[in-house]
């Protein structure tokens, strides 16, 4: 920047969107129905990570819900409710069992950009048990229309259609998808392999940047959801305990070092849940594209921190006890870890932060010119 | 002073060799057995080959020199190594792997009180027995209950004189190695309203009635160890194994023996979670030199450099903090808030080493062929065991602040 040449005084602000947070009675009574069910997910939650996935009652009276698709527009047979309540009740589903939950609900969520974008052939639409990669750094290798390359770990037992978003390109595998299955340290529920792949590319899409960021942002933002409900689990879970433990005289939670903790969990917990509301009503608003994407992984990353810092304490506010399976919280602490580390994590969020930040500076930049 | 390279600071070379034989110990038994454990979700037994190999080969009475060393008084001019030899030990240990470590036979944290608190013929009839080559042997340290962990004075487990012998009554929790062990010490209160002044410790042999059964805690990690609860039932043992005698008791004496059995295992915890954290950050290096070309300058290779840079930071201010709290024991000086300072400071550090290791693999984090899931959760327990993180900040502020000492904070 040239000395004649000032900086504008104030950076413009992101596209304003209408944000109020009456929810309205059908979308209590909708979060009601999760949270009813929530509670069987909750109480069955040991057994679902000891048998490495869920009972099939569970599936289908999850199925019998209707939450599902309650996102997606009618014509591709949803119910067209909206991207935020959608996340409202991921994220109760979280609170509940964010691994059950991922296994219930990974249909959908894999789907959605087909269906917001239009893309792929309707078969795709029908897969049963569709799974997703990333791969920004395009580590795997694109040859002869076949992919090759080792997916290390993916969240589900079985897949009949993989989309890969490998740099801007987005591609479907239909076949060839033979998932070996590992031990994972969480998440269990939602089952666990690995992939050596070698295997045809049934249709590539090549996304407008902005685009394929959204796609990434999309795919990150229910695992938000579901850090964010973890987060809230954690954080009510130690609470309880600790306003009902005593210690040198008085409840753990007054002790003014713990006060303190759960001063910063409830602020975690609140602004994780604020910013997940924000992202999907701007979502909404905007559409698919980098305005909505930023918004969508700021989202990510602090429900992903909320989550970490919030299950962290967690155990740590309930002691030794907590470090025992005879509590959950121990395995929420596993498994914010874990869902923090899919759909690219933390790395493929800030890259996609960090640039639309260079991108806000140096339009202040060119203002100045 | 040693020059093998196994430790960042020069050592003697007793001190080398003693790290050299952990790390073979520690490649060829703990890690692979560490892992084993893991995998089965319990244990190994006590009869596993490995305890007996060690037995034989003397490491009972080496951990009984470290962990109930006889006062080193002799040798005027020369220097003490024994609390900075323990600390090198078991990071280099815990480095193989934690839950192994804290397996191997000997007399664990049941060791500092016997041998601070007992009397000659107690501490030759109780530690004695680990100078016997012929089979592995185990002492625990009993004196979490559930109703008192940070806030030992509120231990409820009763200890009644009758006649020679002194009844226990109560239950303890999360005690490790006691469903193995020879001899649990056990703390007890001859009257709660007392709080510290009542607390009394005893050995507990195994054998005694009214000991037992064991319920083994299903833990977050750690596996390869037992944490386990117990009752006492009307548990009888003589009069000779109340730990120091009836004169002992003149104040805050159990109390004070549990306490200071601290000075030194907060530093060795500290030093364990350093072990766990180097654990992962290498592990997390040699991921990241193969799956990334780290040549190429791009910004996700950055930001796992900084990662690996950031993790490696924490654990080297964190080794300082472990070798100064070891050193001052060494000159027998006062050490408590340096190894408050230690525990605190890498139980946290470490943690954060393995979670930014599982960032540093993505999604190959969360397999638990990788090590470093496992290390996510054996690492959690260093801010719990000791005196949790809270408890040392208080200890902290206390010795910097002058902060008000609440009734009873001593863990
Ligand atoms: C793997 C493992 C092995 C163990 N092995 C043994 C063993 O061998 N022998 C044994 O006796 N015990 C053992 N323990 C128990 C351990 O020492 C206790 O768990 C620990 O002292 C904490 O006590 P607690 O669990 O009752 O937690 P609590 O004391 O109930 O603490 C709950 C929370 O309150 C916080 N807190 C407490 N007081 C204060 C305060 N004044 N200010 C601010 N915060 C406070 C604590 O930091 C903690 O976060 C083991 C525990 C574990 C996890």
């Amino acid at each position: 920047m040239t000395a004649s040449a000032p900086r504008p005084e104030v950076v413009p602000p992101e596209t304003p969107i209408p944000m109020d947070f009456d929810l309205g009675e059908e979308t209590r009574e909708v979060l009601g129905l999760a949270e009813r069910f929530g509670e069987g997910l909750r109480r069955g939650a040991r057994e679902a990570e000891a048998r490495d996935g869920l009972a099939p009652e569970t599936v289908s009276a999850y199925s019998g819900l209707g939450l599902e698709r309650l996102h997606w527009g009618e014509a591709a047979g949803g119910a067209g409710l909206g991207l935020r309540l959608k996340t409202l009740v991921l994220e109760r589903l979280g609170h509940a069992d964010a691994a059950a939950a991922l296994a219930l609900d990974r249909r959908a969520w894999v789907l959605t950009p087909l269906v917001t974008l239009g893309g792929g052939p309707r078969a795709d639409l029908e897969a049963a048990s569709p799974a997703l990669h990333l791969d920004p750094g395009e580590c795997l290798g694109l040859r002869d229309g076949r992919l090759g390359g080792s997916i290390p770990y993916l969240p589900a037992a079985r897949a009949d259609l993989l989309l890969v978003l490998r740099g801007r390109v987005l591609h479907a595998l239909r076949s060839g998808l033979d998932l070996e299955a590992v031990a994972p340290g969480a998440l269990h529920a939602a089952g666990a392999s690995r992939l050596a792949l070698d295997a045809p590319v049934a249709w590539s899409r090549e996304l407008e940047p902005a685009v394929a960021w959204w796609v990434g942002a999309s795919w990150r933002f229910p695992l938000a959801a579901l850090l964010a409900g973890l987060a809230r689990a954690s954080y009510e879970y130690a609470r309880a305990y600790c306003l009902e433990r005593v210690v040198f005289g008085r409840p753990v939670a007054h002790h003014q070092a713990v006060a303190f903790i759960f001063a910063d969990m409830a602020m975690a917990v609140e602004t994780a849940g604020l910013c997940l509301e924000e992202a999907a009503v701007r979502a909404e608003a905007l559409g698919p594209g980098a305005p909505s994407a930023a918004a969508l992984d700021r989202a990510w990353l602090q429900a992903s921190e909320a989550a970490l810092y919030c299950t962290n304490h967690g155990v740590q506010l309930v002691g030794g006890a907590g470090y025992m399976r005879d509590h959950p919280v121990e395995k929420w602490m596993r498994e914010a870890r874990a869902l923090s580390l899919l759909a690219g994590g933390p790395d493929a969020a800030l890259e996609a932060l960090a640039g639309a930040a260079l991108t806000r500076a140096s339009a202040m930049g060119e203002g100045a010119a | 002073m040693g020059s093998l390279g196994l430790y960042p600071f020069q050592v003697p070379e007793k001190v080398e060799r003693l790290l050299a034989t952990t790390r073979i110990l520690g490649r060829q038994y703990l890690r692979p057995l560490g892992l084993e454990a893991d995998r089965q979700g319990h244990a190994h037994p006590p009869d596993h080959p490995l305890y007996a190999m060690l037995a034989q080969a003397g490491y009972m009475e080496r951990r009984l020199a470290q962990e109930a060393p006889e006062e080193e008084d002799g040798d005027a001019g020369r220097e003490r190594w024994g609390a900075r030899s323990a600390i090198a030990a078991l990071e280099e240990a815990s480095y193989w792997d934690r839950g192994m470590a804290v397996s191997l036979p000997g007399p664990g944290l049941g060791g500092p009180p016997v041998a601070q608190l007992g009397t000659p013929e107690q501490r030759g009839r109780f530690l004695s027995i680990f100078r016997d080559r012929s089979r592995p042997r185990w002492g625990a340290f009993g004196m979490t209950e559930a109703g008192a962990g940070s806030d030992v004075a509120r231990i409820a487990t009763r200890c009644e004189r009758r006649g020679d012998r002194w009844v226990l009554r109560g239950e303890k929790t999360f005690c490790s190695n006691s469903p193995r062990a020879d001899w649990i010490v056990v703390y007890a209160t001859v009257d709660p309203a007392l709080g510290r002044a009542g607390h009394r410790a005893f050995v507990v042999p195994r054998e005694t009635p009214g000991l037992g059964p064991f319920k083994v805690e299903r833990k977050m990690g750690l596996v390869a160890y037992e944490t386990a609860s117990f009752p006492l039932a009307d548990c009888e043992v003589p009069a000779e194994n109340l730990l120091g005698g009836e004169a002992a008791y003149s104040g805050n004496a159990g109390f004070v023996s549990a306490m200071k059995t601290f000075d030194l295992s907060r530093a060795a915890i500290a030093a364990m979670a350093l072990g766990i954290g180097r654990s992962a950050l290498d592990h997390a290096s040699a991921f990241a030199a193969e799956a990334f070309d780290l040549a190429r300058p791009l910004n996700r290779h950055r930001r796992v450099a900084e990662r690996l840079a950031t993790m490696g930071r924490r654990l080297d201010a964190g080794r300082l903090l472990c070798w100064k709290a070891a050193w001052l024991v060494d000159r027998r000086m006062p050490n408590s808030l340096e190894a408050s300072m230690a525990k605190a400071w890498c139980a946290q550090a470490a943690l954060e080493t393995t979670s930014l290791a599982m960032e540093v693999l993505g999604e190959a984090g969360v397999v638990r062929d990788e090590r470093v899931e496992k290390l996510f959760r054996d690492v959690k327990a260093m801010d719990l065991v000791e005196g949790t993180g809270q408890i040392q900040r208080l200890v902290i502020a206390r010795r910097t602040l002058d902060y008000p000492r609440d009734e009873g904070v001593g863990r």
